[in-house]
């Protein structure tokens, strides 16, 4: 879009960030219970690394999704002489990740959006103010 | 008896000032590539390009979200919202073109 309404165009990009944080915080919530075999790497938790995209003027050009970043594959080594994948030892590997912290973060993702909604609204008001000067 | 002129909205307006600027403004942002000389025609053209294009932009997303293929629904919804503010920009600029075509006609000689 044009530099004309680079406000919403910056609010975009902030909700596109937060799209892909839901995302990995999602993605993350729904493989928390996966079970490996010890001699398996864990399911890593995903972490999304963001960072401000710049432009000419230095006012910002809003935010960008410049990659992922993974927890640790070591997990948790659990005592379950029961499951199936237990090895020798009856142990199994359980992903490191806390439930608890996983929907606070989707909590911040989803008032992230929200606020990238509203700035792209009011500034879509403002634009339209500016339409009706002399009217 | 001589009639002063209006100082507040003198410094708001740019030096020069005729009756293309509004149409030049709307064009330039449109379609940056327009050099200053071109007719308030063309710049109108160049705008409704814009506009065009932007309009195409939401189609293509509309059928996206209708087959499924939109990757993010704001997509959709901030590009429609672009193009309503772009269609009321250019009908307000062909607006007061027209205003202010007509206010010369009606002018007595």
């Amino acid at each position: 879009m044009s530099e004309m309404f680079a406000t919403l165009d910056v609010a975009r990009s902030g909700m596109g960030v937060y799209k892909t944080w839901l995302n990995a915080v999602a993605d993350n919530v729904a493989n928390i219970d996966n079970v490996t075999s010890t001699d398996q790497p864990a399911f890593r938790e995903r972490f999304v690394l963001v960072q401000s995209a710049e432009d000419a003027s230095g006012a910002g050009a809003g935010a960008r999704v410049a990659g992922a970043l993974f927890g640790d594959p070591q997990g948790q080594v659990l005592y379950e002489p029961n499951h199936p994948l237990a090895d020798e030892n009856g142990m199994i590997r359980r992903p490191d990740i806390n439930l608890g912290d996983q929907m606070v973060l989707v909590q911040l993702a989803q008032r992230g959006y929200q606020a990238n909604v509203n700035t792209f609204e009011r500034a879509r008001e403002a634009y339209e103010s500016a339409l009706s000067i002399g009217r | 008896m001589s009639i002063a002129p209006i100082p507040s909205i003198a410094p708001a307006l740019p030096p020069a000032a005729t009756v293309s600027p509004a149409g030049r403004s709307a064009a330039s942002a449109a379609a940056p590539g327009d050099s200053p000389g071109d007719s308030f025609g063309d710049k109108v053209t160049n705008a409704l390009d814009g506009l065009a294009a932007s309009h195409a932009e939401v189609d293509r997303l509309a059928v996206q979200a209708a087959t499924g293929d939109l990757t993010a629904v704001h997509d959709f919804t901030i590009a429609a919202s672009e193009a309503q503010l772009l269609t009321e920009l250019t009908v307000e600029v062909r607006n007061r073109a027209v205003e202010a075509f007509n206010d010369i006609m009606r002018m007595q000689v």
